[in-house]
């Protein structure tokens, strides 16, 4: 492994010559991030490197190839697009680059950027896209209680387990990047765009590849080594034997990560990935507590978490002079110790509401209801397959807790 | 010389009297038939040739022409033979005139004279009872579905040579007893409920459909058991009334799809069309009754409802919501009773395992959203609860307690019918506001959780309104005059494909 050391830092952000220069360096094809970061070192600056490469490229296998590549790219015209979209673009030798990814091997020459980063302790949340509905509410679970302790969480923004990590984050109104494998303003999945508007206004959406750059099947291993690159540790949550995580793991290893990994059922193959992952050594991870204490962070406990609870629905109906008040959600109240009960059978992770009719020995009509207001209060959620999960940042109201205001009773007990 | 014989042609469900004019005369020898016959009718000429003769009568060379007025209406089917080969019989001095007033004949003849039976024999006894005939002459295998009228006295025959030797007083037939036969117990004839393990979600889906007589789709991947659940609603309904069985059997009459000899249809139908099956075939067409009419106050079960043609689905959403069919024929067009309750089957997804605990499933959210685009939002408007079937998790617990029978669910499916029934007659009297009927009433906490539950599940007007339908039954089963918030909780959990959480993840 090559660690070499970072380049002294500059007190001053670099000009406009160096991004451009460094845009282009990047831009060169069959040249990897490694070749340009060993000609930065040998020039001294990107710009010195982009104006020295017909020597520096000497010893290429093509050099026609770059030197003919180097006549038609214009880093300049791709710093003034990406900037225009409001993009920023950090080179390696902006001191606003992240320094965990400076310091890998081959970290990208230039990163597009939509939101923010900071220097603050991350860890990655990374799995397969067709998870099952246990891994989704681990990786929600994770992604949540690691912004909340402070933590940001990187992921890819694919479908499955990286869109549940995001999202877990955003609950907890905590910080969230996403890597992309296609341009920084090209949302891959399409179904993602919301999510990633979401992830930008609290985090950032990063990018090696210059914008408009589509996503292409190749790039996606590549980025990979941006995500454990960002972060201290790597959690990997379901995958099959063959998972895009396992990718990641490798990068992580080479840049010294620590890999963890979410212990899944026997019974479904996308526990396979996780637990050849345990068997060689990588660390069990129950909680969100057992990466932050392997990682030696320290907890900075509640930033400013999302409402526990949506606020009351705006169509409620104006409650008539003299009629009882409506519960604390602003909808009538089930009263009834079961629903604590029923969010107390979630607490261990989804459950389907079959089983959770056998686990509470309720009748399926009682059960039926009580998930049904619990839904409509936002305490928990329905996934396929009549999976019933709580919502992250609901803890959902404690059957001891008492409750405030007086209340519309309505059910049967 | 000049003869006729009474007899009927079906007309949608209904029969309509034909008079059966027969004349015999001078002329090259010849046989006519005139009136708007179709083909089978046509061929009447040759069955009753043979059939005259193989029975012992004489058919002499003369010029023969059958009329069958009224004649602008066309006239269908092999069921005038009978009537024809009578008329002819009197024609020709082989039976006396006044013999065969009155009568109502109809069937279908051999070449040796035997009878064979013919649709509608039922609706035929019905014209005779109209008509206040003395008696119906219809085939052996059709003498008790005809006699399941009272009022109408009906002879059963075996060949022409009987019905001749009945007409003529030399070996008179007794009357059919009338085959009203009691109704079978209670739940007798169908699957039992007590088959069916564990899914707790899926069995209270049944009991509330069939309180409500609601429409309901069965969501879940291959093998979960969704037909078999499906099977067991007929017998949680309530047993049918009798002049709902006499309405099933007359349908089945007429499309002749009674089995020889049956007397009154008294279970409920089940039909299960499969997904290649034309619209003709589901709703009707060509005026024969479909699917849909044949699952008239029964089940219409679509298995792999996605899979069916659009045309199909499309079609289904009229009667759906009518209860009744309009299907159109050579001359204008012919109302069927459709009143079903649809139960629907579909994979939650092209791969099927979308949900399941053990296999992920590999299908894209743009797959998922094509699949499920095919279901027309108008169609899923109509069924008012959707519920997910999923796969017992491993290890999950194969004993546990015993299920359910079918008799205690049915029982209080009853209760709830009986009560539902109770409220709307008081509305005589006191009738809810428009457009609340179908969950009036209802109180103001159950409404504040529907628009609570419209706001934040995002369900659309029709979704809501089906929402409240489901209430309803629930409140009726659990004995509540106005529909209450623990209610409408419940009713919620049924529009999972209203949600845009369906698709996510
Ligand atoms: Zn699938």
């Amino acid at each position: 492994m090559n660690f070499a050391a970072p380049p002294p830092r500059r007190s001053e952000r670099p000009g406009d010559d160096e991004v451009a220069a460094s845009v282009a360096l990047g831009l060169l094809p069959g040249v990897g991030p490694r070749t340009v970061r060993r000609w930065i070192d040998a020039a001294g600056s990107a710009a010195a490197a982009w104006r020295g490469l017909p020597a520096l490229a000497a010893g290429h296998r093509d050099l026609a190839a770059v030197l003919t590549a180097r006549a038609a790219i214009d880093g300049a015209a791709v710093v003034a697009r990406a900037r225009a979209q409001g993009l920023a673009v950090l080179v390696w030798t902006d001191p606003c680059y992240p320094a965990l990814l400076r310091a890998i091997a081959d970290p990208p020459p230039a990163l597009f950027v939509r939101g923010t980063l900071d220097e603050g302790p991350a860890v990655a949340v990374v799995g397969a896209r067709a998870a099952t509905a246990y891994g989704l509410a681990a990786a929600e679970r994770l992604g949540f209680d690691l912004a909340a302790a402070g933590v940001t969480v990187v992921s890819g923004l694919a479908r499955g387990i990286d869109g549940a990590a995001h999202r877990g984050a955003l609950a907890a109104g905590g910080r969230t990047v996403a890597v992309l494998g296609s341009g920084p303003d090209v949302i891959y999945p399409r179904e993602h765009r919301r999510l990633a508007a979401d992830v930008a206004a609290r985090g950032a959406l990063v990018s090696e590849f210059a914008p408009a750059t589509p996503p292409r099947p190749e790039q996606f291993p590549r980025r990979n080594r941006i995500i454990s690159g960002l972060a201290l540790g790597v959690v990997v949550v379901e995958g099959a034997e063959d998972s895009g995580a396992l990718v990641t793991v490798d990068y992580a290893l080479d840049q010294g990560r620590e890999v963890f990994a979410v212990p899944g059922s026997i019974f479904s193959v996308m526990s396979r990935a996780p637990h050849a992952l345990l068997r060689q050594g990588a660390r069990v991870v129950e909680t969100a507590a057992d990466v932050l204490e392997e990682l030696g962070v320290t907890v900075v406990p509640a930033l400013s978490p999302a409402p526990a609870v949506p606020e009351g629905p705006g169509g409620a109906p104006e409650a008539p002079a003299g009629a009882p008040a409506s519960g604390e959600h602003g909808l009538p109240r089930l009263r009834s110790a079961d629903e604590g009960r029923l969010l107390a059978a979630l607490a261990a992770g989804p459950l389907a509401f079959d089983d959770l009719v056998e686990a509470l020995g309720l009748p399926a009509s009682r059960v039926g209801a009580l998930a049904g207001w619990l839904e409509v209060a936002g305490l928990i959620r329905v996934l396929p397959g009549q999976m019933l999960m709580r919502a992250q940042g609901g803890s959902g109201p404690s059957p001891a807790a008492p409750r405030r205001g007086r209340e519309q009773t309505v059910g049967e007990d | 010389m000049l003869a006729s014989v009474l007899s009927a042609t079906l007309d949608g469900l209904d029969a309509l009297a034909v008079s059966v004019e027969v004349d015999v005369g001078p002329g090259l020898p010849s046989f006519a038939i005139v009136g708007l016959p179709d083909a089978a009718v046509c061929e009447a000429r040759e069955r009753v040739r043979s059939a005259i003769r193989n029975s012992g009568f004489d058919l002499p060379p003369r010029r023969v022409v059958v009329n069958l007025a009224p004649a602008d209406r066309r006239k269908e089917g092999p069921a005038f033979d009978l009537p024809i080969a009578l008329a002819l019989l009197v024609a020709t001095g082989q039976i006396a005139p006044d013999a065969v007033t009155g009568y109502l004949a109809l069937g279908e003849l051999a070449l040796d004279g035997t009878l064979r039976p013919v649709p509608g024999a039922l609706a035929a006894a019905e014209a005779a009872r109209g008509l206040g005939a003395r008696g119906v002459l219809v085939p052996a295998a059709n003498a008790r579905e005809a006699a399941v009228l009272e009022e109408v006295t009906v002879y059963g025959l075996g060949a022409l040579r009987g019905a001749v030797e009945h007409l003529a007083g030399r070996a008179p037939l007794a009357p059919v007893p009338a085959a009203r036969d009691d109704p079978p117990p209670a739940g007798a004839p169908y699957p039992d409920l007590a088959d069916v393990r564990g899914q707790p979600a899926a069995r209270r889906a049944l009991e509330v459909a069939a309180a409500g007589g609601l429409n309901l789709l069965l969501v879940g991947p291959p093998g979960v058991g969704k037909t078999m659940l499906a099977r067991r609603l007929p017998g949680l309904l309530p047993p049918l009334a009798l002049e709902d069985a006499l309405e099933v059997t007359k349908i089945y009459s007429a499309a002749g799809r009674l089995p020889p000899h049956a007397g009154l249809r008294w279970h409920r139908p089940f039909r299960s069309p499969h997904h290649t099956a034309s619209a003709a075939a589901v709703i009707g067409g060509a005026g024969r009754p479909g699917e849909v009419t044949l699952a008239h106050r029964g089940i219409l079960f679509l298995d792999e409802l996605p899979e069916f043609r659009r045309d199909v689905l499309e079609a289904l959403r009229q009667p759906l919501e009518d209860g009744a069919v309009v299907v159109a024929r050579s001359h204008g067009t012919v109302r069927y009773p459709a009143a079903c309750t649809l139960v629907a089957a579909m994979n939650p997804c092209p791969c099927g395992y979308r949900g399941d605990p053990r296999r992920p499933c590999t299908c894209t959210p743009a797959q998922v959203q094509r699949y499920l685009a095919r279901l027309s939002g108008p169609l899923l408007d109509r069924i008012d609860l959707h519920v997910e079937v999923p796969r017992p998790a491993a290890g999950g617990a194969l004993g546990g307690k015993e299920p359910e029978p079918s008799a205690a669910v049915r029982a209080r499916v009853l209760a709830a019918t009986t009560r539902a029934a109770q409220r709307r007659a008081a509305w005589n009297d006191h009738p809810p506001p428009r457009g609340t009927e179908a969950w009036w009433p209802a109180d103001r906490s159950a409404l504040a959780l529907v628009r609570a539950a419209a706001d934040r599940l995002m369900l659309g007007a029709r979704a809501t309104n089906r929402v409240l339908r489901a209430a309803r039954a629930i409140a009726d089963l659990d004995g509540a005059q106005a529909v209450t918030a623990s209610h409408v909780a419940e009713a919620v959990r049924y529009r999972v494909l209203d949600r845009p959480a369906a698709l996510d993840a």
